[in-house]
């Protein structure tokens, strides 16, 4: 799995490295974007697969977690590993926690970019950003 | 650990305000003056608050508790490494008060400023939030929360800049949204390389596990990520080209905070790096701090001298200034790191308070334009501002007997003790040339004749627009005439910085 995340994460960190340098700003943005995933992949390989259950699973009706013995040990059990039970390691939530930040801060910037760009499209009547260039005095 | 929730108020009260001040505000009309003082309420609440903290933090450690003068408030009771937490040191509160002073001045330019942008109902909201994610910039003591902070201070800074009343505004909001968006980016990846490594988010305990020695290959791309992020925030050499074109087309209010607070965040960052957590790696840091400190010195003072426009010098100015500190950091010696400090801060209140006096001249000229063309003898009727703006340049140049001369002494004097002499003079040489920009807009400013042709000068009075840069040009001659409180203050904050363990057990108690 690790293999798998850290070769997803290399390619969609070169491709967003790539668009971010176009000169279309659409596809700027669209390269910010993916360089954000990217980031939120890293991020979610780097605590997620840590354990083998889930960080918190509700009480069933008799108030025991499934993830509970009766004697209070931790042991990954209906969660289809009954037959070979195991010492539990949470997966960590803070990670996840972490990740829907960033991606709601991903996504804010990434309409106030798309917002701004449009404003600038209507005003330029280009997305090239070698036309949009009235900063060069 | 006793937990203040006061530390809470600087920080959350304009947040809170920014809600309100959007409550009062009146679509489709030019009059918000009531949102406006609404606004000044909010931030003078909050800077009070941040000047109450920075008391408490003060007399605890003149009484020699240092470790006592780390105020902690743990949000939702988790104890540490646990939960979210804010940290407030002596550093921070310096840096915090000194930032909620600035943007309150900032809003009180605001409410008499005649640009257009201001009466926009979304003006005063945004400007809260920049102020109040500012301080919790350095409140935070915990890093995820401080790229949370960092996020919503940059949105709402481009946002500010973008409705500016200057047409290439949009321009460099789209290009400081891509760089500085693109930077933060870099602080999520030294994040995640962090809690790979360390499995925590706390300041004091990264810096508890960073101590005993071990360096995994993550740590050490998370000391780059970290130091390129703050680069990148205080616009320091290689990464400086968004400073001039952002800070120039943005209002003048808000210039006047970008320039002079909003780059500390960099700084205090910086600080934190080399004070708290990579206290190992901190002697190479230094030295390229010092080398880049010095070739922005170089740049940012030949950039302002041949600029064409009153503010962009101001601009580039501030990217020279922003070197005379990494030198003092980079020196490395108690000495000249409390010369940084005190330059740090009494930067912020000069800048500001020449930003807004170049602005009170640009609005009265028909363009409304700081343009060297057009800004010619504008303020030749208003010798009150001239002299402002005199004392302000004087203080910039480091003149005694205004505050810049007390930075300045602090700073050569950290040089003198590290013997680092190239530095020393290359820094003094290039201070020199600050002299020579200043003078020149001042006399073209408020001594020449205006140029008929390009502008007309509107005869209306000058309004109160000029009341926040008197009330910040005086503090700025109060902290040159009585320095001895600022100078024993950052003297404290640096003896607390020197030992990375008052910090962390603090924040998690007996070792």
């Amino acid at each position: 799995m690790n293999i798998i995340f850290a070769i997803a994460t290399g390619i969609m960190f070169g491709l967003g490295v790539f668009q971010l340098l176009r000169r279309d700003l659409i596809k700027m943005a669209m390269g910010f974007y993916i360089l954000f995933t990217a980031i939120n992949f890293f991020f979610l390989a780097v605590g997620v697969f840590d354990g083998n259950v889930p960080a918190y699973v509700a009480p069933k009706d008799d108030g025991v977690s499934p993830l509970y013995l009766d004697n209070g040990e931790v042991v990954a059990r209906d969660i289809g590993m009954t037959d070979n039970p195991q010492p539990a390691r949470p997966s960590d939530p803070l990670v996840q926690a972490l990740l829907l930040t960033a991606i709601v801060i991903s996504f804010g910037s990434f309409a106030l970019l798309l917002g701004l760009i449009n404003v600038a499209s209507v005003r330029f009547k280009t997305l090239d950003s070698d036309q949009v260039n009235n900063l060069k005095a | 650990m006793p937990n203040n929730p006061l530390v809470l108020a600087p920080v959350f009260i304009p947040l809170l305000f920014a809600v309100l001040t959007l409550g009062v505000a009146r679509v489709n009309t030019n009059n918000n003056t009531a949102q406006r003082y609404v606004a000044l309420l909010g931030s003078a609440i909050g800077t009070a608050f941040a000047l109450v903290i920075l008391g408490q933090n003060w007399m605890i450690a003149q009484a020699g508790d240092a470790q006592g003068a780390v105020q902690v408030y743990r949000l939702g009771g988790w104890q540490p490494p646990y939960g979210i937490i804010f940290t407030v040191d002596l550093l921070s509160s310096i840096f915090a008060a000194m930032s909620s002073v600035v943007v309150t001045a900032g809003i009180l330019y605001a409410v008499r400023c005649k640009d257009k942008c201001v009466t926009y109902p979304a003006f005063m909201p945004l400007f809260l939030c920049m102020g109040g994610s500012l301080i919790g910039c350095f409140y935070t003591g915990d890093i995820f929360t401080l790229f949370v902070f960092l996020e919503l201070m940059v949105l709402s800074s481009v946002v500010l800049v973008a409705i500016s009343d200057n047409k290439l505004g949009l321009e460099a909001a789209i290009k400081y949204l891509m760089i500085s968006a693109t930077g933060t980016l870099f602080l999520l990846i030294g994040i995640a390389a962090l809690y790979a490594t360390f499995s925590t988010l706390n300041f004091a305990d990264i810096a508890r596990l960073l101590q005993t020695g071990e360096r995994p290959l993550l740590a050490q791309a998370a000391t780059v990520m970290l130091g390129a992020v703050f680069l990148v925030k205080s616009a320091v050499f290689p990464f400086h080209f968004w400073q001039p074109d952002f800070h120039t087309t943005a209002p003048t209010p808000v210039h006047s905070v970008l320039s002079s607070v909003v780059v500390k965040v960099g700084v205090y960052g910086l600080l934190r790096m080399i004070t708290l957590l990579f206290t190992e790696e901190a002697a190479l840091i230094n030295q390229i701090l010092m080398l880049l400190g010095i070739v922005g010195i170089f740049f940012g003072s030949l950039g302002a001298l041949q600029t064409y426009d009153a503010k962009r010098m101001l601009a580039y100015s501030t990217f020279g200034q922003i070197g005379f500190i990494l030198v003092g950091i980079g020196w490395n010696n108690p000495i000249a790191l409390i010369g940084a400090i005190i330059y740090a801060v009494n930067h912020a209140f000069i800048k500001s308070a020449m930003l807004m006096l170049v602005g009170v001249v640009s609005s009265r000229n028909t363009m409304k334009t700081a343009k060297i063309k057009h800004i010619a003898g504008v303020g030749k009727p208003f010798p009150l501002v001239g002299i402002l703006y005199f004392l302000g340049g004087m203080a910039l140049a480091g003149v005694p007997p205004l505050n810049g001369f007390i930075s300045k002494l602090a700073l050569v004097r950290g040089g003198i003790e590290t013997h680092e002499w190239l530095a020393l003079g290359l820094a003094v040489a290039a201070g020199m040339i600050t002299l020579l920009y200043v003078t020149r807009t001042y006399v073209l400013m408020f001594q020449q004749q205006p140029n008929a042709d390009s502008a007309t000068i509107k005869e209306k009075g000058m309004g109160d627009s000029a009341f926040a840069p008197f009330l910040l040009i005086s503090l700025c001659v109060l902290l040159g005439i009585f320095a001895t409180p600022l100078v024993e203050l950052v003297t404290l904050a640096v003896s607390q910085m020197s030992d990375p363990y008052i910090y962390i057990r603090a924040v998690l108690g007996a070792l």
